[in-house]
C-alpha cells in the first residue's frame, strides 16, 4: 500500500470519526450549536447592526436638523412675502422716513432746513457748522467722545448753530428745529445775552447730531 | 380476529443527554439562541431596509432647503431694504422722543415770577443751568417753588447767590436742576 493512501485512510478514519462523534454525542452537538449562535450574533452585532444603528442615528439627526432648517427657511419666505407687502403699501411714507434718515450723510439738506426755519422764524444766524464727516471708512474715531452714541449706532453730523433774535423767537426756532423732519439729537444748548455796539443781544448756540444710516457700519 | 395494535407512550426523553440537567439546560439555551438569532437578523434586515427610506427623506430634505434657499436669494433685495427701513425707523423713533428743550423752557418761562430775569440758560445733556436776577429774595423762593411744582426739573439747587457791583438791589443768583426724564419727551 503506497504512502498516501494509508494517510487517506488514516484521515478518513478520523474525520468519519468525528462525524460519528457529533451525531452520538448530543451535549457536542449542543455546545457546538450554542458556539455557533454566539459566534453568528456576535458577527451581526459588531458588522452589522452597530454600524447600521449608527448611520441611521446619524441620519436621523440629519433629517431633524434640515426639517428644523426647512421650517426657519419657510418661515422667513413668509416673513419676507408679508415685507415685501409691507413696503409696498408703505411706500408714500418711507419717502419721508428716507428724508429722516438718509443713507448718506447730506449735511447740505439739512443746512437748508436750518436756514429756511431761521428765515421764517424772524432769527439770524450767527455761525452754522458741521463738523468733519467720514464719507467712507471706519468713523469711529471721529466720534465725540463725551456723548452717547446715537440708536442703531447710526452715523452722526455733528453740527453747531449760532442765531441771535427775540427771545420768542429764538424758543420758537429751538422748537421748529427739534421738530424737524430729519430728527436732530441735542446735546447742549444756551442761551446767552451779549453786549455788541448795537446793544445787547441774545445769542442762542445749539449743538447736536443728526442721523444717517451710514451702511459701512453693521 | 384482527389482532390488536399495541401502541407504546414513552414520555421519557429518548435521550439520555436530554434528560440530564446539562441537557436541559443546553437545549434551553439554543432554543433562546436560535430566537436571537433571529431577532438579530431582523433587526439587520429593518435596519437595512429603513436605510433607503430615511436616505430618500433626506435627498427631498435636501432639494426641499436648495429651492427655499433660492428663494430666500431671490427676496434678498427686500430684505436689506426691509432691515434698513427698520432701522431707519429705531433711529427716527428714538430721537423724536428725545428729551425737548424747547419744552423745558416754555415750563422754566411759566415758572418765572414778575421780577426774575434770566440772564443765561446752559443745558447740556440732562443737567440745566439758570442764570438770573431778582429784585427780591421772595421771588427767588418763589421760583424754585415753582421750578419744582412744575415735573419738568428735578434735583434743583440754588448753587451760587450774590449781589450785582453796580446796583445792590439786584440779586444774582445761580439754579443748577437735571431734566426730569418722561416728562420731556417729545410726543411724536
Amino acid at each position: 500500500m503506497a504512502s498516501w493512501q494509508r494517510d487517506y485512510s488514516r484521515y478518513k478514519n478520523f474525520f468519519l470519526d468525528i462525524l460519528r462523534v457529533y451525531k452520538e454525542r448530543p451535549d457536542l452537538r449542543a455546545f457546538l450549536e450554542i458556539g455557533l449562535s454566539l459566534t453568528a450574533i456576535i458577527i451581526f452585532s459588531v458588522f452589522a447592526i452597530r454600524p447600521t444603528i449608527l448611520t441611521i442615528l446619524e441620519l436621523n439627526k440629519e433629517i431633524k436638523n434640515k426639517e428644523d432648517i426647512s421650517l426657519k427657511l419657510n418661515e422667513k419666505i413668509t416673513n419676507l412675502q408679508k415685507a415685501g407687502l409691507i413696503l409696498q403699501e408703505q411706500a408714500e411714507n418711507l419717502v419721508f422716513l428716507t428724508q429722516a434718515v438718509p443713507v448718506l450723510a447730506e449735511p447740505e439738506s439739512f443746512i437748508k432746513q436750518i436756514e429756511v426755519t431761521a428765515t421764517s422764524n424772524s432769527v439770524t444766524i450767527l455761525g452754522l457748522s458741521a463738523s468733519e464727516v467720514v464719507l467712507l471708512g471706519d468713523s469711529e474715531s471721529k466720534k465725540q467722545k463725551d456723548v452717547d452714541t446715537l440708536p442703531e449706532n447710526a452715523g452722526e453730523v455733528p453740527i453747531t448753530i449760532s442765531v441771535t433774535g427775540t427771545y420768542p423767537n429764538l424758543l420758537t426756532f429751538l422748537k421748529i428745529l427739534e421738530n424737524l423732519r430729519r430728527p436732530i439729537k441735542v446735546d447742549t444748548f444756551s442761551i446767552n445775552s451779549n453786549t455788541t455796539d448795537t446793544g445787547k443781544i441774545l445769542v442762542m448756540i445749539v449743538s447736536g447730531r443728526t442721523p444717517y444710516l451710514n451702511t459701512n457700519k453693521k | 380476529m384482527a389482532a390488536k395494535r399495541q401502541k407504546n407512550i414513552n414520555l421519557l426523553p429518548q435521550e439520555e443527554f436530554e434528560g440530564s440537567t446539562m441537557g436541559r439546560i443546553l437545549h434551553w439555551a439554543l432554543s433562546t439562541f436560535r430566537i436571537m438569532v433571529i431577532i438579530t437578523e431582523m433587526l439587520v434586515m429593518g435596519a437595512f431596509l429603513s436605510r433607503f427610506w430615511l436616505d430618500a427623506k433626506n435627498s427631498d430634505l435636501n432639494d426641499g432647503i436648495n429651492v427655499a434657499k433660492a428663494q430666500v436669494s431671490a427676496y434678498s433685495d427686500i430684505e436689506t431694504e426691509f432691515r434698513a427701513t427698520q432701522k431707519r425707523l429705531s433711529i427716527a423713533k428714538s430721537l423724536y422722543l428725545e428729551d425737548k428743550f424747547s419744552l423745558v423752557m416754555e415750563n422754566v418761562n411759566l415758572s418765572l415770577p414778575p421780577d426774575v430775569a434770566i440772564n443765561s440758560v446752559t443745558v447740556s445733556g440732562s443737567s440745566v443751568q439758570l442764570k438770573c436776577r431778582s429784585a427780591s429774595e421772595r421771588s427767588i423762593v418763589q421760583l424754585l417753588t415753582n421750578l419744582e411744582n412744575n415735573n419738568f426739573l428735578e434735583k434743583i439747587n440754588l448753587t451760587q447767590i450774590s449781589s450785582t457791583p453796580d446796583n445792590d438791589l439786584i440779586i444774582n443768583f445761580t439754579v443748577n436742576a437735571n431734566l426730569a426724564g418722561s416728562n420731556v419727551k417729545g410726543d411724536k
